[in-house]
């Protein structure tokens, strides 16, 4: 009986909206707590969650505030699912609509971005290494061999004063199995080569002219998050057809 | 349009006067039009935002020039981008919209203008995460949300003294100010990702913005939620407070060293 009244609980309408409610709150106090401590929390962006979190086993607050916040997402995720597939169930009976499609797409849009954030956090590696012109650089996790061939760095004069605009490198990947590809990286343009993302570092404070700093990274989740923002930009366009033809009836 | 540009820039150039003061004009104009709302002139009222946010936009586009080079970025800084979108959004409203609406939401524009006037006018300069178009893009679509979001809480502020029963009007602003915000979450996500090699930050600023984005998602479902119109206008204007913090954080913490 019980696990009836749960159940029916997580597929209304009214306790999803208090999960947003209840996730905005904790993600604002979020917003306070990095503020306080934004150099802890940057190596977080570097690392997967469960690895960081021991690194702060002192730090108890720290603990409940993760956990409520990511079972209040959980809770929110799965009253989305729930919730979407008794709206898809009655649109269906009464008839399908260009708007509701949109709606429906876009829910489920939502909870690819929830998921993927989830497996963001729990998958991946992320590496940064200090790569010298000319020099072959052996990245010990992927396995992989990088030889830097050309670096080029940009700047823009203004008012006597050379403003760094960013660097571009090109650079020969190989695998272990051997296989070679050679990636131009460039700031805020990163390459993509063996399952790999290579990312320019913009800080490029206590480098010579002959060195890079380059980001490795991989991450399952940029497929969840990519089909996530093409179906959310699909289910606004829906929407907004469906709204202009609801209009011109 | 690029001789527009040039145009602007070497008037500014000539100008720094002008171009100092430009937003403290702007402001002038938005006062002499919220003067008129109130005297029941919609007429003059129009013509002086119109005046305003001309005046507004040339000082963003005046931005753009630096050095002998146009750059967009700095063309699209929030804090004088929200008070020209709130203006335009002002310009067709004023003798259309009900009076006390028009009213909130002027006395938004003139709030967003004073804080663009008292923070420091730094010249712009190039920078390397601005010189993305998505950068760019990011910043438009948040700066159109955001203004869509404080006119939204402007019009539920309005209807709150109301003792008959009203429409809830402020409902189309949240969400279409939600579906830009869902799209600028994309675009910053993306930036991100080309700058910073990773989507979703564990900073302030991405916290932030996911509060927002999940404060607005459950706002654009009170209508399915049974809750009074009271409370539903309260919950918008509450909004306000988590947008405000995100869009002039910097200014509200020199603010609070001030006061405190």
């Amino acid at each position: 009986m019980k696990r009836w009244t749960w159940c029916s609980f997580l597929s209304e309408l009214k306790p999803g909206f208090y999960l947003l409610l209840a996730a905005s709150v904790l993600l604002f106090a979020g917003a306070l707590i990095v503020d306080c401590h934004s150099e802890e929390f940057r190596t977080l962006n570097f690392m997967l969650l469960y690895k960081w979190l021991v690194l702060f086993h002192d730090r108890p607050v720290l603990y409940v505030w993760m956990f409520v916040l990511f079972a209040i997402l959980f809770a929110l995720g799965v009253n989305t699912c729930c919730c979407t597939w008794l709206y898809m169930k009655k649109s269906i009976r009464s008839g399908v609509s260009v708007k509701k499609a949109g709606i429906v797409l876009f829910h489920v849009s939502f909870l690819f971005f929830l998921s993927g954030h989830l497996v963001y956090e729990v998958t991946g590696s992320s590496e940064t290494l200090l790569l010298k012109k000319g020099e072959v650089s052996h990245h010990s996790k992927t396995e992989l061999c990088l030889k830097t061939l050309t670096l080029q760095r940009r700047h823009v004069d203004l008012a006597g004063k050379k403003l760094p605009m960013g660097t571009s490198t090109s650079i020969t990947v190989t695998d272990p199995s051997g296989k070679v590809e050679t990636i131009y990286p460039e700031s805020m343009k990163p390459a993509f080569a063996m399952g790999y993302s290579f990312h320019v570092c913009m800080n490029e404070q206590g480098l010579s002219d002959e060195q890079i700093r380059l980001i490795i990274r991989r991450s399952p989740a940029l497929c969840i998050f990519i089909a996530g923002a093409a179906g959310i930009i699909v289910a606004f366009l829906l929407f907004m057809l469906g709204t202009r033809r609801i209009r011109l009836e | 349009m690029r001789l527009l540009f040039n145009v602007i820039g070497h008037t500014m150039n000539m100008n720094p006067v002008f171009f100092e003061y430009s937003m403290v004009v702007t402001l002038i104009l938005y006062t002499l039009s919220a003067a008129f709302v109130f005297l029941h002139a919609s007429r003059p009222a129009t013509l002086f935002v119109l005046a305003g946010l001309i005046l507004n936009l040339i000082f963003l586009v005046s931005r753009g020039q630096i050095g002998n080079n146009w750059y967009l970025f700095p063309m699209v800084d929030e804090l004088y981008l929200i008070p020209a979108i709130m203006a335009a959004f002002m310009y067709p409203a004023i003798g259309k919209r009900e009076r006390n609406e028009v009213v909130t939401i002027m006395g938004t524009l003139l709030i967003a203008t004073f804080i663009a006037v008292i923070a420091d006018i730094e010249p712009p300069s190039p920078t390397i995460k601005g010189k993305s178009l998505v950068a760019s893009l990011f910043f438009l679509s948040e700066a159109i949300s955001v203004t869509l979001f404080l006119t939204a809480g402007a019009v539920a502020a309005a209807m709150l003294p109301a003792k008959l029963p009203v429409k809830e009007s402020w409902n189309g602003l949240l969400l279409w100010g939600f579906v830009m915000f869902t799209l600028c979450q994309i675009l910053g996500a993306l930036w991100a990702f080309l700058g910073w090699s990773y989507p979703f930050s564990w900073s302030n600023r991405h916290l932030l913005s996911a509060s927002i984005w999940c404060f607005y998602g459950a706002a654009i479902h009170l209508r399915y939620i049974g809750m009074n119109l009271k409370s539903k206008a309260l919950l918008t204007i509450l909004g306000i407070v988590p947008v405000v913090f995100m869009v002039y954080h910097h200014q509200v913490t020199e603010l609070l060293g001030v006061i405190l």
